[in-house]
């Protein structure tokens, strides 16, 4: 008994870490091994700014209790297009044409998530893989730190904020803002009018 | 070393006028000759310990770089003391050393920058620049798009930005390899530092300018007053080197926040840019950003040709 009992426990071992090897497999499916970022060198690191936690309409189904999670068995979405209800319509759409696609960058398979080109399903975590798709310069110069900001420290830990930090992926460009306070004109100074 | 105190100044000269008037030396006795000499020589000693806040040890001050940890301490707690004493605040000031191995540049993307002066602002605020006479490191230059020409560039715009066929070039101290201002102090109070810093000891500046003469980038200010600034104002994080708070009639300028970077954080302006556009590192670190920008990017510095050698690169993309 006590071998036919072990042996029951391990085959239940093995079912479940196929199990929970699978759920991995599903919920994090990667393209591209390559390291995201330029690595730094000896103590230094190069960390990805995470967005999952810090979205406030992150998950969706804060509100929507089903709209996330229904699909039919061949893996459809079981739901039509969600057309813009009340909430969702303060959006302002100003990128490329055809925006109002949902599901160019969201996922219609699981809306918590985003979806490549290629039907690749990502988190939010990685949302700029979804944006590098078109904006492979941009990519490009944000891998070794040409573009977007770090913060954290120079020496050890810089954390790289992403796209979405600083642009909203429905309406990218950076908005014009108020310039802080010019520098005291100095007295007896001669303004430049742009002539004489 | 000079007298910065504004009160103190004239008071040695006073007892000296009335030596200055012609006198025959030959007419005077040993004993009475040597007597004004004494007199002179302790009202002088008189007025400098009493100069205000300036005791005598401060005028004794040897320079920076003769200074033992002994000293270092003793000097410190003098700071902090006097500090204390205007501000009614205990600061901490630190005196960080070079990071071997480590030497910093910045590269700014001018396509990136609009123009919203909060590295300015964020600079000011760091480094206890006197508010009135308001005393800023960072320039921001509005220059016209296809156009380099920084004399047609304006610092006081003002509104929305960024303007229409304008762009923005945020100008500091370049912390040469090459500096003209190291070269031409008399006394030898600016120096550069291993890691690529030039710094200013302002215990020993004498205020006479050569510096701001001498550096093309107009990157140096002056005391022309005792800094004012309030204590709800002032940064306790304090390092010898670079933001104390200065005395009147010394030199100062960027110091690419020395107490911050040498332990490993970003400069103050870097750290508050919205847009991302200011890049600092270890440029010795092929790794860092802006090793990488130098080495991917077409970067630029600013007056090339006077072979300063900048550590601020410039570039578009």
């Amino acid at each position: 008994m006590p071998k036919a009992s072990a042996i029951c426990l391990v085959a239940c071992l093995v079912a479940s870490l196929g199990l929970l090897a699978s759920g991995c497999k599903e919920d994090a499916p990667r393209l591209d091994e390559r390291p995201l970022l330029l690595k730094g060198a000896g103590k230094a690191k190069v960390v990805v700014s995470t967005r999952i936690g810090r979205s406030r309409l992150h998950p969706c189904q804060q509100c929507h209790d089903k709209v996330s999670r229904t699909q039919d068995a061949g893996g459809k979405p079981s739901h039509p297009p969600l057309p813009l209800t009340n909430k969702h319509e303060g959006l302002q759409f100003d990128h490329y044409d055809g925006i109002g696609n949902c599901y160019r960058c969201h996922s219609a398979k699981n809306m918590d998530h985003l979806e490549l080109m290629t039907g690749v399903t990502v988190t939010l975590d990685e949302s700029h893989r979804v944006c590098g798709q078109c904006h492979g310069e941009k990519m490009r110069d944000w891998r070794y730190g040409a573009h977007g900001k770090s913060i954290g420290s120079w020496a050890k830990t810089r954390y790289r904020m992403t796209c979405v930090d600083c642009h909203q992926p429905h309406s990218p460009a950076i908005k014009p803002v108020v310039a802080m306070p010019a520098p005291p004109f100095p007295k007896g100074g001669i303004p430049k009018t742009g002539g004489h | 070393m000079a007298c910065h105190d504004p009160c103190g100044c004239e008071a040695p000269n006073e007892p000296m006028t009335a030596d200055q008037a012609p006198v025959d030396r030959h007419a005077l006795g040993r004993r009475s000759f040597l007597k004004r000499i004494m007199t002179g020589a302790a009202a002088a000693t008189t007025a400098a310990a009493g100069c205000g806040d300036l005791s005598l040890e401060q005028v004794l001050q040897r320079h920076y770089k003769e200074l033992s940890p002994a000293d270092k301490e003793r000097v410190f707690a003098r700071i902090k003391a006097q500090t204390k004493k205007r501000f009614r605040t205990d600061i901490n000031l630190v005196d960080p050393a070079p990071i071997p191995d480590v030497t910093f540049a910045f590269a700014i993307s001018l396509s990136v920058c609009n123009g919203n002066r909060a590295c300015v602002h964020a600079c000011v605020k760091e480094n206890n620049q006197s508010r009135d006479p308001a005393m800023q490191y960072i320039k921001v230059i509005e220059l016209n798009k296809g156009d380099l020409n920084l004399e047609k560039g304006d610092m006081y715009f003002e509104g929305q930005v960024p303007k229409k066929d304008k762009f923005y070039l945020p100008t500091q101290c370049n912390q040469c390899d090459n500096p003209p201002c190291v070269s031409v102090c008399p006394v030898g109070a600016t120096w550069k530092e291993q890691d690529g810093i030039v710094v200013v000891d302002y215990d020993w500046c004498i205020g006479c300018r050569y510096c701001m003469a001498a550096c093309p980038y107009e990157a140096r200010r002056f005391n022309f007053t005792t800094p004012t600034l309030a204590r709800h104002e002032l940064n306790t994080n304090q390092g010898y080197l670079s933001n104390r708070v200065r005395p009147r009639g010394v030199v100062e300028k960027c110091h690419f926040c020395l107490h911050r970077t040498r332990q490993g954080a970003y400069p103050a302006c870097a750290e508050a840019c919205p847009t991302g556009a200011r890049k600092f590192g270890n440029l010795a670190d092929p790794t860092s950003d802006v090793a990488q920008i130098v080495k991917n990017k077409r970067v630029f510095v600013l007056k090339e040709e006077l072979q300063t050698g900048p550590r601020v690169f410039y570039y578009f993309d």
